[in-house]
């Protein structure tokens, strides 16, 4: 029990900076079900005797096993399909600075295969390495880079 | 565009901020660690009382012939009998079977006896003594 209060001071830290990609990378499973895994994946930091070495691929995997352990569900995988598609919760804020619209990448994201969408997700609002998305995902880091142009090729083609 | 500017472009795009609370998610963690460790305080107390229970129970079943003394009055005896797989002591019933008319009992059958305290009280039964070497009065016995 007593190291729960330094923890918390550390993981308020974590929650500033990895809180969001965790909840845009499991919306992209799951929907509105995103922020219950995120807070999930959280609680279960705190309660770590040992603090993972490596906090952020922790976080990001415990987030994936989570996901995908729920979408086995059938229930909740038809419920979660069911809300990504009428789900009109922004995935990214609104930017007037920026070319893109976030409203169209959010539909082009939804459009991608989901094995291309994870690896776009962790790659560029993840900003992690092949390497590290192998280390989360489990898949061989050709695989990703084939899987990585592939989607950017796909968003690019759609989004222009 | 070229990919590069398109992924930056992309980059530029901020994922929408969680409407979580970290001092919940602090809370919660707290709260179930609280719960496990209550838990595990129930199922050691709850085993630590079924443990005394049987062995209270184990202590009381091997304790049960030793408390009670052996008594004897005259040829009676009182035999405590625990186990069931154990040779019945005949001997001790022998002197409580009338084998004979009334007037011709032993003076120290249990007819005899029985006549005896209906016709002059407990006084006359014979006093009693125990393996510890205490002496036990049934009368003392049955007014205490």
């Amino acid at each position: 029990m007593d190291r729960l209060p330094s923890r918390t001071s550390h993981i308020q830290q974590y929650f500033t900076e990895y809180s969001a990609g965790l909840c845009l990378y499991a919306r992209q499973w799951l929907g509105n079900y995103a922020e219950d895994v995120v807070q999930e994946a959280f609680v279960k930091l705190i309660s770590q005797k040992n603090m993972p070495v490596n906090i952020k691929a922790w976080l990001y995997r415990t987030v994936r096993n989570d996901c995908i352990s729920r979408l086995r569900k059938k229930q909740v995988r038809d419920k979660a399909v069911q809300k990504l598609k009428v789900d009109g919760k922004l995935w990214f804020q609104p930017d007037t600075d920026n070319q893109l619209d976030a409203e169209i990448v959010q539909k082009a994201l939804f459009e991608l295969d989901t094995e291309l969408r994870e690896v776009v997700t962790l790659r560029l609002w993840g900003q992690m390495g092949f390497e590290q998305i192998s280390e989360i995902t489990g898949i061989a880091t050709s695989t990703l880079h084939n899987r990585y142009n592939r989607a950017i090729k796909a968003l690019k083609d759609r989004l222009e | 565009m070229n990919i590069n500017e398109f992924e930056n472009k992309l980059m530029n795009l901020a994922p929408v901020e969680p409407g979580l609370d970290p001092a919940a998610v602090a809370y919660e963690a707290g709260f179930r660690q609280g719960r496990k460790n209550t838990r595990i305080w129930q199922v050691s107390n709850g085993c630590m009382i079924l443990l005394v229970m049987v062995l209270a129970f184990v202590n009381m079943a091997n304790n049960r012939s030793q408390t009670v003394p052996e008594m004897s009055f005259g040829n009676i005896k009182l035999v405590v009998q625990d186990n069931a797989d154990s040779e019945f002591d005949k001997t001790n019933l022998e002197t409580n079977v009338v084998s004979g008319p009334v007037n011709e009992l032993d003076e120290n059958s249990y007819l005899l006896l029985r006549r005896q305290v209906f016709d002059h009280g407990l006084e006359v039964l014979p006093k009693s003594t125990g393996k510890n070497g205490k002496v036990y009065s049934l009368k003392d016995m049955l007014n205490s």
